[in-house]
């Protein structure tokens, strides 16, 4: 899993790609805290190169999208396409998390 | 005299691949690319054809990665891990996974059917698997046993 993170004029934008899962997801969490620390008024994950979710993956973003939420900030993916846009689908984070 | 030599048809009519691991979750992507690359082997040569779309495949190793976090988290936890087995065997029909653990079991049928308008940051994998699988059943024991079963689609030779 690679990710890259880049913030300009009050968005900050996360890129991930490869695997996000059991394994990955440890990897994620502090630099998510630090985002989230940080308090960007609007968060925006890039998934279009993101190959594989799994629950914790999931965990993961849905940490993120509820903890900016409590500050006000709005947390916004995109990009989710054949496995990973299946498991959204199927919890239905579609309609909630995808721009 | 000459010799007859008939005609000897040889008909695969299931594949089986067993591919085991320690429990632990740094071997997590050892068991999902053993059993995605099984299942494209496997169809070749019980279905004659290549593995269904994506999607299918998507589904089983979906399933199969909760099943192991589920070992390496749960059955495992607090205890040196032992080991993983997955056997996969693919008839005409479905692929059928057992997934065995000597950890400690778990109550499947006690499992919660999760809140998602609530968006819970956990306590997703026994739901993912019971959505992406036709059947999943659970047998406590040494080894526990998780069966998984997926019906496969439009495969030729499988009974009216």
């Amino acid at each position: 899993m690679h990710f890259f993170t880049s913030r300009a004029d009050g968005v900050a934008t996360v890129r991930i790609e490869g695997e996000l899962d059991a394994v990955t997801v440890s990897e994620l969490r502090s630099p998510l805290e630090t985002l989230v620390a940080e308090q960007h008024p609007r968060i925006v994950v890039d998934l279009s190169g993101l190959r594989l979710i799994d629950s914790s993956g999931v965990g993961a973003l849905v940490s993120l999208y509820k903890k900016a939420k409590a500050y006000g900030g709005v947390v916004t993916l995109h990009g989710l396409s054949d496995q990973p846009m299946s498991i959204f689908k199927l919890l239905r984070l579609d309609r909630v998390l995808l721009a | 005299m000459g010799r007859r030599h008939d005609r000897v048809s040889l008909v695969l009519l299931s594949a089986t691949v067993c591919v085991e691991a320690p429990g632990d979750i740094s071997y997590r992507n050892v068991i999902l690319r053993a059993v995605a690359a099984a299942c494209k082997a496997a169809f070749a040569s019980v279905c004659g054809r290549e593995a269904p779309a994506d999607e299918f495949t998507n589904n089983v190793i979906s399933a199969v990665g909760e099943a192991f976090n589920n070992i390496a988290f749960h059955c495992y936890r607090g205890r040196s891990s032992d080991i993983a087995r997955v056997r996969m065997t693919i008839d005409p029909t479905a692929v059928h996974l057992r997934i065995e653990d000597y950890g400690r079991s778990f109550d499947l049928l006690g499992t919660r059917i999760p809140d998602l308008d609530a968006l819970p940051e956990s306590g997703l994998g026994i739901f993912i698997m019971r959505s992406l699988m036709d059947e999943v059943t659970y047998q406590a024991g040494c080894p526990n046993v998780l069966s998984l079963s997926k019906a496969i689609p439009g495969c030729p030779g499988a009974p009216a």
